[in-house]
């Protein structure tokens, strides 16, 4: 298996959540979070299981989790 | 109501229009904010007798071809300003005193400064100042001595002006963004209205929000309780008291939101990721919050995810609003940049676009210099700068008018915001359509 990675799943709103957790799995994505109200469901696996997610229908995109960094409580506000 | 007698001198030429009764207090006030005089002066002038000098004082006002009403001519002396239309002068024999609208008094050549001979009925000549009220706390000592304090220093007589914000909070008891977005004029507290705040937590243990409701949930793996400082800042102007303790100006807007919906997606040390601010999301949506706040991004761009969670949150009724970013001139970063959530850039308190604030992607400017809110204890207070700090003055607006009807929720909200906002001489690619207003 590849390196893990977190991913951002957005789906599109052809097919629910539902019926999808399954195709999901098979394609080898550990689904730590599904976020119902706004259509995403939060990842991790490898580059092979998220090209395998990207083909499914009912998946708009597929990202990687990017981080935010405001800075530190000292530093002036940075954002 | 019948027109009261106006008397008047002699028959010379009349400036028209500029009488007493032709602006209000409220008029002026707001004409001195936009014209950004912080004297505090009116622009009427008050004249007080000698005493037993009423009625030469009268005489005075007609031979200088004023017309002059007189609160004896009301039933009662019951007089409103506004009640004497073309008057230039307004006498009030009781307490020996005459105000003087400001067009009449320059157009005789009057001045605070005139030299009163011993055998003129006048006493002193003065400027007339705004009065505000207060809190029935005990505070009315706090506005009185800091209003002393701001005219001394505006003549001449206490030999330090202090930074002129710190004046402004003190008189007017609120901050600046407070005053320029309208907020202390609004009639509305947020009352019924959820608003969510996704940042570094709050200090649950703050004073200033004894008895307010909080909602909260961490996305981030810390507790809620906000060890950085930055979530407590945003929900301290979102959120805010209407009257904090001591001399503490008023800094938040929405003071009866509840419940505060507290979303930590932010660690302690101010880091988080797309998912946890997504979490946020989808967790404020899922309660309903009307006003959805994040002064937080990342300079990349449109990231999918976070327009799919703006487009939920409309569909929902839900408004995310997000802070541009403080790139000093780069582009808007996400999730602001998505075009299903709102785009808040920072102007200074000469309403000029900030320098550090992000341009491009920007549907509306708020206050974000300088801004004073909550801290952690101990600090309590603490003054930020950012277009976080813009971002809640947009929230606790948007919450103010959620408060006004129940269909201005989602889009209709935004489009609410929007067409209210205050127009500035600067480029949308700055400050979109403007500065953020409250509902009145």
């Amino acid at each position: 298996m590849g390196e893990q990675q977190r991913w951002v799943v957005t789906l599109s709103s052809d097919r629910p959540l539902a019926d999808l957790r399954q195709e999901l799995a098979d394609a080898g994505l550990a689904v730590d979070e599904e976020l119902e109200e706004i259509g995403v469901v939060i990842g991790r696996g490898d580059e092979a299981a998220v090209g395998r997610v990207r083909a499914l229908r009912g998946v708009a995109g597929v990202a990687r989790d990017t981080p935010i960094d405001i800075g530190g409580p000292d530093s002036p506000s940075t954002w | 109501m019948a027109r009261p007698p106006i008397s008047s001198g002699g028959t010379g030429a009349r400036r028209g229009g500029e009488g007493l009764g032709a602006s209000g207090i409220d008029d002026l006030l707001l004409s001195a904010m936009e014209r950004g005089d912080e004297s505090l002066q009116t622009g009427r002038y008050i004249m007080t007798y000698k005493p037993d000098a009423v009625e030469q004082g009268l005489e005075h006002l007609r031979s200088l071809n004023l017309r002059t009403a007189d609160a004896r001519d009301f039933e009662d002396q019951a007089v409103e300003v506004k009640d004497v239309g073309d008057a230039d002068a307004l006498v009030f024999p009781e307490i020996g005193a005459a105000l003087v609208s400001g067009a009449a008094f320059e157009s005789r050549g009057l001045s605070v400064a005139e030299d009163i001979g011993s055998d003129s009925p006048i006493e002193t000549i003065e400027p007339e100042y705004f009065a505000f009220a207060d809190d029935l706390t005990g505070d009315y000592l706090r506005g009185f001595q800091s209003a002393v304090e701001a005219i001394a220093a505006d003549f001449g007589g206490s030999g330090k002006r202090e930074e002129q914000s710190e004046v402004d909070a003190q008189v007017f008891g609120a901050t600046w963004g407070l005053i320029v977005t309208k907020a202390i004029l609004s009639s509305r507290s947020g009352a019924g209205i959820r608003v969510a705040v996704l940042d570094t937590g709050v200090d649950l243990t703050h004073p200033d929000f004894a008895g307010r409701t909080f909602a909260t949930a961490t996305f981030v793996s810390q507790p809620v309780q906000d060890l950085h400082g930055h979530g407590t800042h945003c929900i301290g102007t979102a959120c805010g008291p209407n009257a904090p303790p001591g001399f503490t100006p008023r800094y938040g807007i929405g003071y009866q939101v509840a419940p505060i919906f507290v979303g930590k997606v932010l660690t302690n040390a101010g880091s988080g990721s797309t998912a946890s601010v997504l979490a946020g999301m989808n967790w404020a949506i899922a309660n309903k919050c009307a006003v959805i706040s994040l002064s937080l991004g990342a300079n990349t761009p449109v990231q999918a995810a976070y327009t799919a969670a703006g487009q939920a949150a409309l569909n929902k009724g839900c408004l995310i609003v997000a802070a541009a970013g403080n790139s000093s001139g780069g582009p808007t970063g996400a999730p602001a940049n998505s075009p299903t959530i709102m785009s808040v850039s920072s102007v200074d308190k000469n309403l000029s676009p900030s320098s550090f604030s992000s341009v491009g992607k920007v549907e509306l400017a708020a206050p974000g210099r300088d801004v004073f809110s909550a801290a952690p204890m101990p600090k309590r207070y603490a003054t930020m700068s950012g277009t976080s700090m813009a971002t809640p003055h947009v929230a606790g607006c948007a919450a103010l008018w959620a408060q006004t009807s129940a269909s201005l929720r989602g889009q209709a909200l935004w489009n609410k915001l929007l067409a209210s906002t205050l127009p500035l001489p600067f480029p949308p690619a700055r400050i979109g359509k403007g500065l953020v207003q409250a509902a009145p």
